[in-house]
């Protein structure tokens, strides 16, 4: 062993031990960092071995000879006294980027000096540290700088930080390398925690940064348009991206970001989104589908505490005013045209057309510029639930809607040029709408009206458009919404087989029973179907031959099903011979079977009176019937087509006016093509309809309310008056919104018809009558 | 300096010597550290520990230092520590001390808990004759010993 090494005599004084350790550990260690030179070449192994040896030999004497305390102690001393004495003037003395450059040079120091204390005087940390619950030999060797030499330069440090900043935003280079170390002399000195860092030097920067914002965004919000200050912002938050990513922590970014968001957008949202020539709604009418994403994606940042909200009432304000002018100006055409007597109606249409192209317009804006925020469907839902359902005088937007919906779907409709996809496409928006409607039932009810007709005068596009749409429909309200109108499209399939075993089964009888004639029979499910009044006529001998052997073949496939016969929606063609006018030739007529019938009358007579007409045909004497026979005369006379000629009889005595009517066979009759279409007076939903179409969704809603009256008091039992109410209409609203003085009509006749009973005490409490 | 095939001298207090592989004696917290302060090094004097102890100490640095590269099942390991460790009293304090001294934390939980064994489940009188103690204490004094630590007796 060489020399060097010191030979101890037991025991060893704290005097001698540490004047050894200073002598060959602490002087020359402070003399390479005075001369920057790398410690470890003035260290050979034998004299760190020598050094650790005498710390460990301080430590672990037996007592009284332990000097483990006096150790740490002379550490701390040696450690302030250094930094007191040779590092903190020198720091002091200089300025500017000078100053810092020292500081980081004496920091980087007091690291290398901090490593060599840790692993010389490791015993203690083992040991001493945790016994005596002292700091560690780091947190005291980061304390030591903090206390002696960081406290009395920070506040001008900080600031010449700040300045090389505010250089840097002019667009002067600064030694950004510099600014990256001495801020990171904040982090490193709060030791695992960013306090020192936060307080000292974040929070100060975060201030000037809200300056700075302050300053230059109000000169901007008073100058620029709209979307250049919407650019500028952008720029400058990039740029503050930027510069916390080169200098700063990730928590530095975020909350410079949310400062930046609130003193650049936020403080000016209000000025900025109603400015005249470029504002929100401005942007919106231009379409300026560039600038309308950048506000959003700026404005939705988390910085803008009311963020998109106040954009999205103006949105909501602009589709509102939009629409309601639309509407208001349809009903105002309405009036007028009422006024004419019916001339110049105008057409569902145009208002469902153009409604559907302003909420297409604005969801193609809230899709590719809004980020199909839920707040801007929501705006755009408000405000079309707020003009669809307005009244329009004798019509409803829900009527109309399905009136459009009728032209889209027949086959003889307004747009029977549009190709399936087209109508497709229409249809996906007209849901898009319906969506928005409050009455839906009213909507179903009239939809179904039409849907009817199409579907039995065969008059609709495509079975797959019909079944496609009612799926729609389904999806947004429910498949209790569409059932009978999937039943009606079933009944028409299921019909088609039923007809086709008919045959099957005619021919089994080996019978031409039915002569030469076509006999078709649709069989609808009642319930499904709007409720049409089945009547008596009385049919010619061949037709009803053919309806009493339907019904026995109907009647042998199944059991316990009824057919009725509704005539009133029959259709029939007749061949025509022996009309000079059709030189030699017969013609077809297709007509209802309430014409047909009349038609076949004149077969046996050429003149027959009306009397003798209704009688024959079985029609009753009430004065609706006799107008329903009255309306089907009239049109086989019509001036288009006359096939029968409208005169008097003289033999009337004392019979009324009409009685007196007689109708001849027109043989003079001229056809002007070998196939003529009788108007059948049925086709087109007629104001009575519409009339009893309402009267009957009246009655399906005083129903739906018992319903949901009678469902909430049987899981409630008792119930306070208003709060039935508002779970009635909770219920309901789905299909519509129900009127509160309909809902206590109908609360009132539950009551007396003894569903319901009022709480005797307290007479605003329902309670369930078992 | 601390490359895979660098080797150090070790020296112990009776001055035999002990070339090894760093990688293995960096097990050592002090010796790591001593290779990591200083250049060049090529014997470190390890003034407090003996050449026996010492070869014990390197003989269980070489096995643990092994097992970085080929990996031993959790019994295998078990069992060469409770090999290593099947020494006589002497030999084991003085491990104690050296892997304090030498800072190897491995090692000195596992001799110090197999003092801790040692003493487990004996009744004083018998500890006293495990580790050779003269019972110094007078009758009072145990008794009043006994009493304060009654608590942690078997019930």
């Amino acid at each position: 062993m060489s020399n060097s090494f010191p030979r101890f005599t037991y025991p060893l004084s704290f005097e001698e031990g540490w004047s050894f350790i200073w002598n060959k550990g602490f002087l020359p260690l402070q003399q390479c960092l005075e001369s920057g030179m790398d410690s470890r070449k003035k260290y050979g192994a034998e004299q760190w071995m020598a050094i650790y040896n005498t710390v460990y030999t301080l430590c672990t004497q037996k007592p009284p000879y332990i000097y483990a305390d006096q150790l740490y102690l002379s550490i701390k001393e040696t450690e302030t006294q250094y930094l007191r004495e040779r590092v903190l003037p020198n720091v002091k003395s200089l300025h500017d980027e000078f100053k810092l450059k020292e500081l980081i040079h004496r920091w980087e120091n007091h690291k290398v000096m901090m490593r060599w204390i840790r692993k010389i005087f490791g015993y203690l940390d083992r040991f001493y540290v945790k016994r005596a619950q002292k700091p560690t030999l780091d947190e005291l060797s980061y304390t030591c700088f903090r206390d002696n030499v960081f406290q009395a330069v920070k506040s001008e440090v900080r600031s010449i930080i700040l300045s090389l900043l505010e250089k840097e935003r002019r667009g002067e280079t600064v030694d950004q390398l510099l600014i990256q170390s001495v801020v990171r002399i904040f982090i490193e000195l709060g030791n695992g925690s960013l306090k020192l860092y936060t307080e000292e030097l974040e929070t100060p920067y975060l201030k000037a940064v809200a300056e700075y914002c302050k300053a230059v965004s109000s000169r901007w919000a008073e100058e620029d348009s709209f979307p250049e200050y919407m650019l500028r912002v952008e720029e400058a938050l990039e740029d503050e991206v930027r510069r916390c990513k080169t200098y700063f922590i990730e928590q530095t970014e975020e909350r410079s970001l949310l400062i930046c968001e609130a003193e650049l957008l936020d403080a000016h949202q209000h000025k900025l989104l109603v400015k005249e020539q470029s504002g929100f709604i401005p942007l919106l009418l231009q379409g300026r589908k560039s600038d309308l994403a950048r506000w959003y994606r700026l404005f939705s940042r988390p910085g803008v505490s009311k963020g998109i909200e106040p954009a999205a009432e103006m949105l909501k304000t602009q589709i509102l005013q939009q629409g309601s002018d639309v509407v208001k100006g349809f009903r105002a055409r309405l009036e007028q045209a009422e006024r004419n007597g019916g001339e110049g109606t105008p057409h569902a249409q145009e208002l469902i057309e153009t409604l559907m192209d302003i909420h297409e317009q604005y969801l193609e804006v809230i899709v590719s510029c809004l980020g199909s925020h839920a707040r801007f469907y929501r705006a755009m839902k408000e405000a079309f639930e707020s003009f669809l359902n307005q009244p329009l005088g004798t019509v409803t937007c829900a009527e109309l809607l399905a009136t459009y919906c009728d032209s889209l779907l027949k086959a003889s409709g307004e747009m029977r040029h549009l190709s399936e996809d087209a109508i497709e496409e229409k249809l996906e928006r007209v849901v898009r709408i319906f969506s928005y409607l409050s009455e839906k039932d009213l909507f179903g009810e009239f939809y179904r009206k039409q849907l009817s007709k199409r579907l039995l005068f065969q008059r609709s596009v495509s079975e797959d458009l019909e079944r496609s749409f009612i799926t729609k429909l389904k999806m947004t309200c429910g498949s209790q919404y569409t059932s009978k109108l999937e039943g009606m499209v079933t009944d028409m399939h299921l019909s088609r087989e039923v007809q086709e075993g008919f045959q099957v089964w005619l021919q089994s009888k080996a019978v031409q029973v039915l002569g030469n004639l076509d006999f078709n029979v649709t069989v609808l499910t009642t319930g499904h179907w709007p409720t049409y009044k089945s009547d008596d006529i009385r049919l010619p001998e061949e037709l009803g031959r053919c309806l009493s052997l339907f019904q026995e073949y109907y009647d042998s496939r199944t059991s316990q099903r009824k057919l009725r016969w509704v005539h009133s929606l029959g259709v029939g063609t007749l061949h025509c011979y022996g009309f000079p006018m059709a030189k030699g030739r017969s013609f077809e007529l297709q007509v209802s079977t309430h014409q047909m019938c009349i038609l076949l009358l004149f077969n046996d007579a050429e003149r027959r009176s009306f009397r003798n007409i209704r009688e024959s045909l079985n029609i009753g004497n009430a004065e609706q019937d006799i107008e329903g026979l009255r309306k089907y005369l009239n049109s086989l006379c019509s001036s288009k087509y006359p096939i029968l000629l409208k005169g008097t009889t003289s033999s009337g005595q004392e019979e009324d006016g009409r009685d007196n009517e007689s109708y001849e066979i027109n043989l003079n009759f001229a056809p002007v093509s070998r196939r003529i279409k009788i108007p059948l007076l049925m086709a087109r939903v007629n104001q009575e309809e519409k009339e009893a179409t309402r009267t009957a969704v009246d009655e399906d809603r005083r129903h739906a309310i018992e319903a949901a009256i009678v469902r909430i008091m049987k899981s409630r039992k008792s119930i306070d008056h208003q709060r039935l109410i508002v779970e009635v209409s909770q219920q309901l609203m789905q299909l519509f919104n129900p009127d509160p003085k309909v809902i206590k009509a109908r609360i009132e006749d539950l009551i007396s018809r003894e569903y319901i009973e009022r709480d005797e005490q307290n007479t605003s409490l329902y309670k369930y009558v078992a | 300096m601390n490359t895979e095939s660098k080797t150090v001298k070790l020296v112990s207090s009776d001055n035999e010597v002990f070339e090894v592989d760093t990688s293995i004696v960096s097990l050592s917290e002090t010796i790591k550290n001593v290779l990591e302060d200083t250049e060049d090094t090529e014997s470190i004097p390890l003034p407090n520990v003996e050449g026996r102890i010492l070869a014990k100490v390197i003989e269980y640095c070489r096995y643990h230092s092994l097992l970085k590269t080929i990996p031993q099942s959790e019994e295998d390991i078990e069992r060469w520590d409770r090999e290593f460790l099947n020494v006589d009293q002497p030999t084991l304090f003085h491990l104690i001390l050296a892997a304090n001294y030498l800072d190897i934390k491995s090692l000195l939980d596992l001799t110090c808990k197999r003092v801790a064994d040692m003493i487990k489940g004996k009744k004083p009188e018998e500890i006293r004759k495990e580790f050779n103690i003269v019972n110094d204490f007078t009758p009072e004094e145990e008794e009043e010993v006994r009493r304060e630590n009654a608590w942690c007796e078997d019930p």
